[in-house]
Formats: C-alpha cells, structure tokens, sequence
C-alpha cells in the first residue's frame, strides 16, 4: 500500500527546528503566511465595507455580522461583567480568524493555517500575554504576584505565603500553555490527515464531502468556539477577585 | 557496523505494535464516552419530545469533542504506520523500538481517561438541557469548557507522542549503554499515558456536575464556569507532573 500521508506542502510540525537548521536559519511555511493573511484581509474588508454603509433596514450581511458580534457581546458580558465590552473585540476576533482558518480547507486548493503548529502556537502567545496583562492591570502586580503563592498560611491574622504552592501554580500555567494550542492543531491536523488516508482508501469514492463537512465545517467550528472560550474565561479567571 | 535485518524486522515490528496500541487504546476512552453521551440524549429525549431538536444537536457537538482524543490517537497511529514504517539500518536500534512503543501507549492511554471524562460531561448536557430547555445556551458553553479541560491530558498525551516522533533521529545510540536508554523512552511514554487516564476522567467528574448545576441554577452559570476551570486546573496538575517527568525521562536520562 503506498499512501502518502503527508499532504502539500510536507508535513513539518516545527518548521525551523527539524534537521540541522540553526535558529537563525528560520525556515518560512509560505501557504501558512499567505492564507492568514487572506482571511485577516478578508475579515478586513468585509467589516469596513459594512460597516461604512450601517443601515437602520439591514442588508443580509450586515444582518449575519450583527448577529456574530450580539451573540459574542452576550457572552463576554455574562462571564466577564461589566469589563465585557472592553474583551469583545478581542474575543470575538480570535473566533472569525480561528473559524475561517479552520474552515477555509474545504475550498479545493485552500490551506487551513492552523493545519501548521505555529499559527495556534502564536495565537497562544497573544491570549496569554492578554489574559496575564488584564490580570496584572486590573489587580495591580502585588496582588498578582500573591495570587501565585495563594493558598498561604493565615498565622495571627497576618497571611504568610506558600513558597510550596508556587511551583505547582506555575506548572498549571505552563500546562494551559502548552494545551490550549495542541488542542487546536491536532483535530484539525488530524482532520487533514483522516481525509487524506481515507480518501485513498476508498479511491475517491462517495465519502469524502462527508468527510469534509464532518471535520472541516463541523469540528473546525466547534474548536474555533472551544478556542475563543478558553481565551475569555482564561482573561475572565485573571481579572477576577 | 553490519545490522542484522533480523533486527531491523524486530525493530519495524514493533513500530507497529506501538501504532496498534495507539489506535487500540485510544479507542476504549472515546467509545465509552460517546455512547453514555447517547445514552443520556436518548433519556432526555424520551422525558421531553419536544427538545429533540436541541438534545440531538448538543449530543452532536458533544460527541464530536468526545472524539478528538480518539483523533489524536488515530494520527499517531497512521504517524507510525505509514511513514516511519520503513526504518532504516542505522534507525534499527532497541531505542528507537522502545521510543515509538512508548510513543503509542502515550497517546493510547492517555485517551482512555480523556474520551470518558468528555463523555460524562455531554452527556450530562443532554440530561439539562432536556430537563430544563429554557437554559440551552449557557449549559452548552458549561459543556464546551468542561470537555475543553477535559482533553487536556490527551493533548499532553499526543504533545509527548509527537516529541517522541520528532526525536527519531536520535536514536541511533550503540553500545553497552543502550538498554537504559530504551528503558528510559519506553517508561517514559508509560508515564505519560497512565499519568493522563485519572485526570481525564476527574475532569470529566467536573465537568458533568458543573452541567447538571447551571441546569438546575441557570442565573449562577459564570460562578460554575469559574469553579470548574479553577477545580480542573487542579485536577489537571497531576497529569502536568507526568508530563514533566517524561520529559526528564526523555531529555535528561536519554541523553546520557
């Protein structure tokens, strides 16, 4: 049986690292840098054009993006409080982007970006760097700091801190860390991968479209939702007192 | 040095019972997890016809999540299958059998927790949401995250099944110092797997009574939702443990 399982362009989930290339030697995964910014102009141009021409009577556009971002306002104000609006932008743009990065495979020569390990990976970066800064902004960086050595010692009244419980608190951040990406790339890598192999099984025959609703339109949604929930309660357990 | 192909037959031998044990185990989680997802759905429809719409598609959705542990598996085992399949001499080392075995249990056992514990949380979605159709919304996004933590320990599973695979090059180890090296990788990937099974399931325990509380007390949800991320970061820090000592095991021992 001869399948190649290892679709274009070849698979290399740590692209820069793998073989003998130096970290100056970065390597560039073109189709990945293409297609983000196809969906970030896409994303771009549909909102302005919409946006510069608002009507009371709706168009069925503007009807689509109103729903989109009331459905993401409820949301962050029901777990974020009244600090909600301030995230709604940038909850409800992690779910567009993540949404069409995932969904966009199903167009036959389209590339989903988060198929490459590095687009999920840097998303990661983004949503922490947000969720510690929100943290360290809205309790100010004593109590932020305090909060990694929470549960601490209550002796006389005076609270000590926990110097043991530190560790731990910053190996679960860490964990976050690594999950929140892995989580992403591997259904959606495993997706490809599953149409992929099971397509030259069948010979092309009957399954595939199925395939392609099940884990492009079907799964690739549910992550990109599961994605800009994490994103929101992790800012969302930050912020909170 | 001349390999003998009965070692290379030896080695590619067990690369494929490293990806028959990915696949094998990683099934039992998913399998278990989605059916008591029906299982619950099929209850909740017979309580109150009306909702089976919204029963149906949150069962869906549900087992969709409940399956990625499963997914995960499946790459690694088609990984091993069809493309490091064909070893070469110079790969034919017990370490590098040892590594993809290793590699196989982790993502494999590390499923089984993961696919219960996801399961237990949709499906007690289904239950709620079936009792009280008025909270749908807030009790999906409650099941989301719960089976969102719940996959985590997968995620650790296949994150070490894929360092294990990325590693292949160095395996080439000879000489009298090999058999711990190969103890080491294969140990490794042990840890990890059974490290990850409790906590998969432990998060689903979160997870499912978090479902069955925004369901009886819709007006709380936020608090819930921070309760169980909280609980489960928790739950979860003990298959973080395992991971960090396989990655110890295969950094620092392996590297001797």
């Amino acid at each position: 049986m001869d399948i190649n399982i290892t679709p274009e362009p070849p698979y290399r989930p740590f692209p820069g690292m793998e073989g003998e290339s130096d970290i100056l030697n970065l390597g560039f995964n073109m189709p990945t840098i293409f297609f983000s910014w196809f969906i970030i102009g896409l994303l771009a141009v549909v909102s302005f054009a919409v946006y510069r021409k608002l009507r009371a009577k709706p168009t069925r556009l503007q009807l689509l993006l109103e729903l989109i971002v009331d459905a993401f306002d409820n949301l962050t104000q029901s777990s974020l409080g009244k600090r909600g609006r301030k995230y709604l932008a940038f909850v409800g743009t992690i779910f567009l982007f993540v949404w069409l990065s995932n969904i966009i495979g199903i167009i036959p020569g389209f590339e989903e970006p988060t198929r490459d390990l590095n687009t999920p990976l840097g998303l990661m970066i983004l949503v922490i760097i947000v969720a510690h800064a929100s943290g360290i902004r809205v309790k100010g960086l004593r109590k932020y700091i305090r909060e990694y050595f929470e549960p601490g010692f209550k002796i006389k009244g005076r609270w000590i801190p926990n110097p043991f419980i530190a560790p731990l608190n910053i190996v679960g951040e860490i964990g976050k860390a690594i999950s929140l990406p892995f989580r992403l790339f591997g259904n959606i890598f495993g997706g490809a991968i599953i149409i992929v192999v099971l397509s030259h099984l069948l010979l092309f025959v009957g399954l595939p479209p199925f395939l392609m609703f099940f884990f492009g339109l079907f799964v690739g949604t549910i992550q990109a939702f599961v994605f800009a929930m994490l994103a929101m309660t992790y800012t969302a357990v930050a912020i909170a007192d | 040095m001349a390999v003998d192909p009965n070692t290379i037959a030896l080695v590619q031998g067990m690369v494929y019972v490293g990806g028959g044990c990915a696949i094998g185990f990683g099934a039992i989680g998913s399998g278990i997890g989605e059916g008591y997802t029906a299982r619950e759905a099929t209850f909740g429809m017979a309580r109150q016809p009306k909702m089976s719409g919204e029963v149906m598609r949150t069962m869906l959705v549900g087992q969709a999540i409940s399956e990625s542990p499963g997914i995960f598996a499946l790459i690694v085992a088609f990984l091993l299958i069809l493309t490091i399949g064909d070893i070469t001499a110079a790969e034919a080392t017990p370490a590098f059998a040892m590594a993809m075995l290793g590699c196989g249990l982790a993502v494999g056992l590390s499923a089984i927790g993961a696919g219960t514990g996801t399961g237990l949380a949709s499906g007690q979605a289904c239950r709620a949401i079936a009792r009280n159709p008025d909270c749908a919304g807030k009790v999906t996004i409650t099941m989301l995250l719960g089976q969102a933590l719940a996959t985590s320990p997968a995620v650790f599973g296949f994150v070490a099944a894929l360092l294990l695979i990325l590693f292949r090059g160095e395996y080439g180890v000879s000489g009298v110092e090999y058999m711990p090296y190969a103890a080491a990788l294969i140990a490794g990937g042990l840890c990890m797997g059974a490290g990850a099974i409790g906590p998969g399931l432990g998060i689903g325990f979160v997870g499912s009574q978090a479902c069955k509380g925004v369901g009886a007390n819709p007006r709380h949800n936020s608090a819930i939702n921070k309760t169980l991320l909280i609980g489960a970061a928790v739950a979860e820090s003990t298959s973080i443990y395992a991971f960090v000592v396989f990655i110890l095991l295969v950094l620092l021992v392996g590297k001797q």
